[in-house]
């Protein structure tokens, strides 16, 4: 993704992953708004839904992708010199990483 | 080698920028805004979820003065990406594309954006 040579890839995903994450986000706050004063026991019985974890995973994902390509983006027009960029570049590369590995260990560990 | 003699502007605050300029910068800010908040996040969804002793520390925790300020950015920011991004996705498919139009959701989507902060501000503000 990105460094490629064509930006219709990019441009493509980064479509796909807004329209999957303003859908989710919809849904997200139609449950919040309509459960007054949330406790644990409501909050945990939604999200282990099996249908509310996977696409919760989901938008996990398309939250990292989306994040890689509007990084990817600014970096590419702010950050000019390549040593800067690509450091840069490489820590936020790393981040992503983690918060994969973190929501993974998130969604299979309650 | 030529020596570019041009002048230059270092000063960005003396720039005009048109309102189209405007919400394409405020849509990368807060964009960038939500990539600081996805380990906020990602922290607030696994204590919330792992007991119900997590549950009340993130309940307490987003109730000091600090925190509910980071709260009210990100929400706010987020907001404003989505009404920028929705923009965007219409004018993919040819909905409101010409300059006029896109002069005038830029509007539209910067005054939601704030009128909606201001809402979460109050919103915000008012839980304990």
């Amino acid at each position: 993704m990105s460094g490629g040579r064509s930006g219709i890839r990019d441009w493509k995903w980064q479509r796909f992953s807004a329209i999957y994450l303003a859908g989710y986000l919809i849904y997200l706050v139609a449950f919040l708004g309509t459960s007054s004063h949330l406790n644990y026991a409501q909050w945990f019985e939604f999200m282990h839904h099996p249908w509310v974890k996977a696409t919760t995973f989901l938008a996990l994902i398309s939250l990292l992708i989306h994040a890689w390509i509007g990084v990817w983006t600014i970096a590419t027009d702010y950050l000019k010199p390549p040593v800067i960029r690509l450091s840069f570049l490489g820590l936020v590369m790393v981040a992503l990483g983690i918060y994969f590995a973190w929501g993974i260990q998130i969604m299979w560990g309650f | 080698m030529l020596i570019d003699k041009r002048p230059i502007n270092k000063n960005p605050l003396s720039i005009h920028l048109p309102i189209t300029a405007l919400a394409s910068i405020k849509h990368r800010i807060s964009g960038f805004v939500l990539f600081l908040a996805i380990p906020l996040l990602l922290w607030a969804l696994q204590q919330s979820l792992a007991s119900p002793s997590g549950f009340e520390l993130v309940c307490s925790f987003f109730a000091s003065y600090w925190m509910k300020l980071v709260i009210w950015l990100s929400l706010a920011s987020l907001g404003l990406h989505c009404l920028l991004g929705l923009r965007h996705l219409l004018m993919d498919i040819h909905i409101a594309d010409s300059l006029k139009s896109a002069r005038f959701s830029a509007w539209l989507s910067l005054i939601l954006g704030a009128l909606l902060a201001i809402w979460l501000a109050f919103y915000i503000g008012s839980q304990v």
